[in-house]
């Protein structure tokens, strides 16, 4: 049942993922998706949260306009497991019972959770550039450098969804009927 | 524990902060050093289109400037040159350009504006024999303005 639960999970948390990310496709490096892998991994757990990762690539980064390579395909798919087994350790540390409590302290949740998104951020940006320049046969430096913009922005607005959005993403969780959800959490 | 928290999470803040100075460090840096490289090789390019002259400035009062570093077009004259180095009045009269004023200092009943050229050969100073607007500069030549008394 823990299983069926976990799949549906992983299911609707995927489409949420891969609605958001053809949503702003325009827009680049800008997208919802690591808020809510990390989101998925801190209330369902690490398995749950690095799958929807997993899988949101497989399916963005097989069809996406901007083109296929399997190389970075495979990168960005382990790479965006960082926010999800960072959401699921944090959850088992004990993080999820202080986040999100009251509305006196979403302030300082927030920062925590932009800081922890910027990090997050930070290393999975590294790590795909590193895989994406030995892939192409590019010097590491040049690609990091060229990348920075689109670091610096992928970073910092990760940071302002994170302080936004972490916090009410939880409640919302929180608040859902007793239909197996909070159970669900719960358990783990 | 609280203590031990907030150190935690100012150490996180700064880490955060410090990786965006490492950012903008690296990017800046890494734009300079193309601008850098840019210029060098536009100066490389310069070299075969352009020349460089040394211009001497003598206001007649102990005060003399020298403009080492500016690059002039090949074949400029005097007159061009000074101009883009200097702020430069002049009527044109039959006998050529004459300077009434360079750089706010205008001539007078008493003053004028002369120029001069430096004889490599003989090691001295000569006074121009036409008006600046005639005398082509080469790559390497020496021109100095002074303010003269008549």
């Amino acid at each position: 049942m823990k299983s069926t639960r976990q799949i549906s999970m992983i299911a609707v948390m995927t489409a949420a993922c891969v609605a958001t990310n053809y949503l702003l496709i325009g827009f680049v490096n800008i997208k919802f998706m690591d808020l809510i892998v990390f989101v998925s991994g801190l209330t369902f757990g690490a398995f749950v949260g690095s799958s929807v990762g997993t899988l949101t690539w497989l399916v963005y980064g097989t069809i996406n306009p901007y083109g296929f390579s399997l190389p970075i395909l495979l990168a960005t798919c382990l790479g965006e497991t960082i926010f999800g087994l960072a959401g699921g350790l944090l959850g088992r540390l004990g993080f999820l019972d202080d986040a999100g409590l009251g509305r006196s302290r979403i302030l300082t949740e927030g920062f925590k959770f932009a800081a922890l998104g910027f990090l997050l951020t930070f290393m999975y940006d590294f790590f795909t550039n590193v895989v994406s320049a030995y892939s192409l046969g590019l010097p590491l430096m040049p690609v990091i450098v060229a990348g920075i913009p689109f670091a610096l922005l992928h970073e910092v607005s990760n940071a302002g969804f994170f302080f936004v959005g972490v916090v009410p993403l939880l409640n919302l969780i929180r608040k859902l009927p007793d239909s197996g959800l909070r159970r669900e959490m719960k358990s783990i | 524990m609280k203590g031990k928290t907030v150190f935690l999470w100012s150490t996180v803040l700064l880490l955060c902060t410090t990786i965006v100075g490492g950012y903008l460090t690296l990017y800046y840096y890494s734009q300079a050093q193309s601008y850098m490289s840019s210029y060098e090789s536009l100066s490389r390019e310069m070299v075969g289109i352009s020349m460089r002259v040394k211009m001497k400035i003598d206001y007649g009062n102990g005060t003399v400037k020298w403009f080492n570093s500016t690059r002039f077009p090949m074949n400029a004259t005097l007159l061009t040159a000074s101009k883009i180095d200097l702020a430069v009045k002049y009527s044109v009269t039959n006998l050529g350009a004459y300077v009434t004023s360079i750089n706010g200092v205008e001539g007078d009943s008493h003053h004028y504006w002369a120029w001069s050229y430096f004889d490599r050969g003989s090691g001295t100073w000569v006074l121009g024999p036409v008006g600046s607007d005639s005398w082509v500069l080469h790559d390497g030549d020496s021109v100095a303005w002074t303010y003269t008394v008549f």
